[in-house]
């Protein structure tokens, strides 16, 4: 299977106060096309710093992040900003939807900055809506929507660009149990249906449960990668 | 979805805090569109009574006339000047006058007057003179015959039938005298013009000071006063500039120039201090809708909206609330101010008193000029832009990793 991600000797160090922190501390790892992966670790282990960076919101000290043969730790801001648009989906804690957008707005909303038609936007948006269950709630704005409402909304909008891979951070820690295994099993399905590559960082044993392969990061270090 | 659709949503999200700052915009050019509109409105009122009435937008005499009012300095008053002047698109009216001063004798009584040798006709287009006329008779170019001002005939108590003398120095050193039948009392609103005016037709004036087709002064009205320096260059580019002079109202009557002017200086300091204030509140509504939306600018440069395109973003929920102010701003202004151009407010008692012993009618009228409310509305733009500069620097310094974590 074709590899998505490659990365190589990767450190992040902070060093901004008198201790030096080092949040990434060499990592190595490979994501391929279609994994379900989950990155897990305790609090501050470097789980969420990793996938920063993997998603180009960070820059790394040092180390490579290949992604479709592009170098990410040499792209300038405004380079990683297009390439995030067409290339990673995100998935936050928090939802962080737009709030004055409709459900169907927010999902289209990303292909709207690609330059992809009204007509091809709506019928994709509308298409993953009723994926994750919310063909129904097409127009109502995320106060109208519950947490959970609002997280599938969050991986349909992640999902509409036809993204490389998604990188979702904590995205079941503000959902209740019942709430997580319906996003849970939509994600799964979703993974398998649209053949896309989920990479999740969770305290979660739901998630880990569910998850084809897990990375256990601690101290910047991956110490254990196992694929089920 | 539109940014110009989403910005207006953003502008609802906090409706209150959109209101106040819209509310702001909106009392500025109300505020500023009313008082300008009274103080043009007013300036206008001045320059009308007091030009229009006597002095006129420009005024072509011999060179060094004003300096020296004596009758020596007079100038040809001939077909080809009168042709070329009347031929210039912003002429409305000319008048010819021979103006000299002379004694005024009635009986024991002895005044100084401003004898004014007058074209009749051109002289009631030009200031209507006719409608001052109170007793008697107006001029005709073919009666021998003066007009006096009510303050003057009351002084040398005289009135309509009888004769006055007068008494003053003609052209190259020759004395001038006459005895003139008084055929009619015009009454000036201005006391000043009023104890000293004396009107005859002009080729008797002209007999009176021993000229040939000569004048002192001609006063040009135009249809636009702003134009008045191309009337003055075209006149001066086409007769020698060392034989005449052309002088604007502003040189013929600097303290009208000058009190407009202080005044009109003032107003724009009220407005200055007024737009000020709208600035900091447009301002303190930028900040705070930027400040407040770190983390979702964040969102938008996580999955792919560029740094500008957040500017365009903000730059149009702020156009749209300065937008709203404007516009709303001269809707109400609008019907007040023509309702006030078409009736001009009344002024009475003391104030009305006042006006009128400055020659000038107690009335005040709105100025009603479209570029005025375009100009309004740009200085609003542009003031949105000024203010947009800090937030739009901000916006530009955002780190997309800092913003998801505000």
């Amino acid at each position: 299977m074709e590899s998505v991600i490659k990365v190589k000797d990767l450190y992040k160090i902070y060093d901004e106060t008198s201790v030096e922190v080092r949040a990434i501390n060499g990592v190595d790892i490979e994501i391929n096309e279609g994994e379900f992966t989950a990155v897990v670790g305790p609090s501050g282990s470097g789980k969420t710093t990793l996938l920063n960076m993997i998603g180009g919101l960070d820059k790394p000290t040092s180390g490579n992040i290949m992604i479709g043969g592009q170098n990410l730790a040499l792209m300038s801001s405004s380079k990683l900003i297009d390439f995030r648009m067409h290339n990673i989906g995100f998935i936050f804690q928090a939802y962080n939807l737009i709030p004055v957008l409709t459900a169907i707005e927010n999902v289209e909303f990303v292909m709207h900055l690609q330059g992809i038609s009204y007509r091809e936007r709506r019928a994709r948006a509308k298409e993953l809506l009723e994926a994750v269950g919310l063909g129904d709630r097409l127009n109502s704005r995320p106060a109208k929507l519950s947490g959970g409402q609002q997280q599938r909304v969050a991986v349909a909008r992640a999902l509409a660009s036809r993204p490389r891979f998604i990188l979702a951070d904590e995205p079941t820690a503000n959902l209740d149990s019942k709430s997580t295994e319906n996003l849970l099993d939509i994600m799964y399905q979703l993974n398998i249906k649209e053949k896309a590559t989920f990479i999740f960082s969770s305290h979660d044993q739901r998630v880990v449960n569910k998850a084809r392969r897990v990375i256990n990061v601690e101290d910047g270090k991956i110490m254990s990668d196992i694929t089920k | 979805m539109n940014y110009l659709k989403m910005a207006w949503r953003n502008t609802l999200r906090n409706r209150a805090r959109s209101l106040i700052t819209m509310a702001s915009v909106f009392l500025a050019i109300f505020l500023a569109l009313i008082t300008r509109s009274m103080q043009i409105g007013s300036y206008d009122n001045m320059i009308n009574n007091i030009v229009g009435a006597f002095t006129g937008n420009i005024q072509v005499h011999k060179s060094g006339y004003w300096d020296e009012k004596i009758i020596d300095n007079v100038f040809s008053y001939n077909d080809r000047l009168v042709n070329y002047i009347k031929s210039i698109d912003n002429v409305s009216a000319i008048a010819p006058r021979v103006e000299t001063f002379a004694l005024a004798s009635y009986g024991n009584k002895t005044k100084g007057v401003m004898v004014n040798g007058i074209d009749p006709d051109a002289e009631d287009k030009f200031s209507k003179l006719k409608s001052k006329l109170v007793k008697g008779e107006y001029l005709n170019n073919d009666q021998e015959g003066v007009l006096l001002g009510s303050s003057l005939a009351e002084n040398l108590k005289l009135s309509v039938g009888d004769s006055i003398v007068i008494l003053g120095q003609g052209y190259h050193g020759s004395s001038a005298a006459g005895l003139y039948a008084v055929i009619g009392i015009v009454k000036f609103p201005s006391p000043d013009l009023d104890k000293r005016l004396m009107y005859m037709p002009i080729k008797y004036a002209q007999e009176y000071c021993s000229l040939d087709n000569q004048i002192t002064t001609l006063a040009l009205k135009l249809e636009d006063d702003k134009n008045n320096h191309q009337v003055k260059e075209q006149i001066l580019s086409r007769f020698n500039n060392s034989d005449i002079e052309v002088m604007d109202w502003r040189e013929l009557t600097p303290e009208l120039a000058q009190q407009i002017e202080a005044d009109n200086g003032q107003g724009i300091i009220m407005l200055a201090i007024l737009y000020l204030i709208v600035a900091f509140g447009i301002f303190g509504t930028l900040i705070m809708m930027i400040n407040e939306r770190v983390r979702e600018f964040g969102v938008m440069l996580a999955i792919g909206m560029r740094h500008y395109k957040i500017v365009t973003l903000v730059f149009f929920e702020t156009l749209i609330i300065g937008f709203v102010g404007v516009v709303v701003g001269v809707l109400f202004s609008l019907p007040i101010i023509a309702y006030f151009h078409n009736n001009p407010y009344q002024y009475t008692g003391e104030m009305a008193k006042i006006m009128e012993q400055y020659g000038m009618e107690p009335v005040m009228p709105f100025a009603f000029e479209s570029g005025f409310f375009l100009s309004q509305a740009i200085t609003v733009f542009i003031i949105i832009v000024i203010m947009l500069i800090i937030p739009v620097i901000s916006i530009a310094r955002l780190k997309t990793i800092k913003a998801l974590r505000a």
